[in-house]
């Protein structure tokens, strides 16, 4: 499988790697990952050149997230959220959820573009459902897409010879940390709901 | 209303439960690959179809006209293209340029300055693939 992703990165270019980006950014399965590094991993042999993988990518980044924060805000994600909140089994998730991207959105949407980036889809159907400020929810965007496509550009075009060690290494990495936070996150929640059921009692 | 309580804490601790485990699953996977990554030798990496001839001279340290010409391209024109790409353009079985080129490796190991290391006649046929490739221009 990966023989066949960098063999069509050499056969279409830079375009390969803007659908890529743009199918992970809208939380569709996607290499985007791989795709950057050999995008990097080219330039260094130069059989592509450096800026336009890095415009490739981040301009599908970009457009990828735009898309999902408007379809989800303009396409009933806003009233899905108001309608779960108040229900009584997801409301409490759901408003803690909402008052989190209150405070710290810009945070949580530049953070999960690339150290969290399994979680940043449903960062941004988040960001879309509340109806974050644009503003806000792009700066936030691009200047984390930014980061992720020169980090992991800037990885293929160093370890050129071990793209495939490299990239799978990192995305247990990442996928460790996302895990991880979801973890934290989930047994946080689970402490807090007995604090309350103690408390009732 | 206890009933609903109870079972949105069981569903909790079952996410809970999910997550933690997917937490170790990926501490385990990261410890295999980083463990690959450092053990592995780009130059014992296997020769694909996706590699560019300039990939090759990188990957494997090789002259860039000695792998030209065990491609059958012109001295210095190497192709942005994969070898597949270049195989159908001859007309070839792109086994063929991947022999050509894991012969040209191996030779340059087995010669003093090249890596050396044991064990580097790999997938047995290439010798008489790369003379051929390299002498006949590939046409």
């Amino acid at each position: 499988m990966t023989d066949l992703l960098l063999l069509a990165v050499t056969d279409y270019g830079v375009l390969v790697i803007f659908v890529a980006t743009v199918m992970s950014c809208l939380g569709l399965p996607s290499p985007a990952s791989l795709l950057m590094m050999a995008g990097g991993a080219f330039a260094a042999t130069e059989d592509l050149d450096l800026w336009t993988v890095c415009l490739a990518a981040f301009l599908g980044a970009v457009l990828g997230d735009q898309s999902l924060y408007w379809l989800v805000r303009r396409g009933g994600g806003v009233r899905l959220w108001k309608w779960l909140s108040a229900r009584k089994g997801a409301g409490r998730l759901m408003t803690a959820a909402e008052g989190f991207l209150d405070r710290r959105g810009g945070w949580a949407v530049f953070l999960s573009r690339w150290l969290f980036s399994p979680l940043a889809p449903y960062v941004t159907l988040s960001a879309g459902a509340t109806e974050m400020r644009w503003g806000r929810f792009t700066a936030a965007n691009m200047s984390g897409e930014a980061l992720w496509v020169a980090l992991y550009v800037s990885l293929g075009y160093v370890f050129t010879t071990r793209i495939e060690e490299v990239s799978e290494t990192l995305g247990s990495v990442i996928g460790l940390l996302s895990a991880g936070l979801v973890t934290l996150a989930l047994w946080l929640l689970y402490r807090q709901m007995r604090q309350n059921r103690a408390d009732d009692e | 209303m206890i009933g609903a309580r109870s079972t949105g804490g069981l569903w909790l601790r079952i996410a809970l439960g999910f997550a933690a485990g997917l937490t170790l699953l990926f501490l385990l996977r990261a410890i295999f690959f980083a463990t690959i990554w450092m053990e592995s030798d780009p130059q014992r990496h296997a020769v694909e179809a996706w590699m560019t001839p300039r990939y090759i001279v990188r990957t494997y340290g090789l002259p860039p006209d000695r792998v030209d010409a065990a491609l059958g391209l012109p001295t210095g024109q190497s192709p942005r293209k994969p070898l597949a790409d270049i195989a159908e353009r001859q007309g070839l079985p792109v086994a063929h340029l991947i022999a050509a080129v894991e012969a040209l490796r191996d030779e340059g190991e087995r010669q003093p300055g090249g890596t050396g290391s044991p064990g580097a006649n790999a997938p047995g046929h290439s010798g008489p693939d790369s003379k051929r490739l390299g002498g006949g221009s590939g046409e």
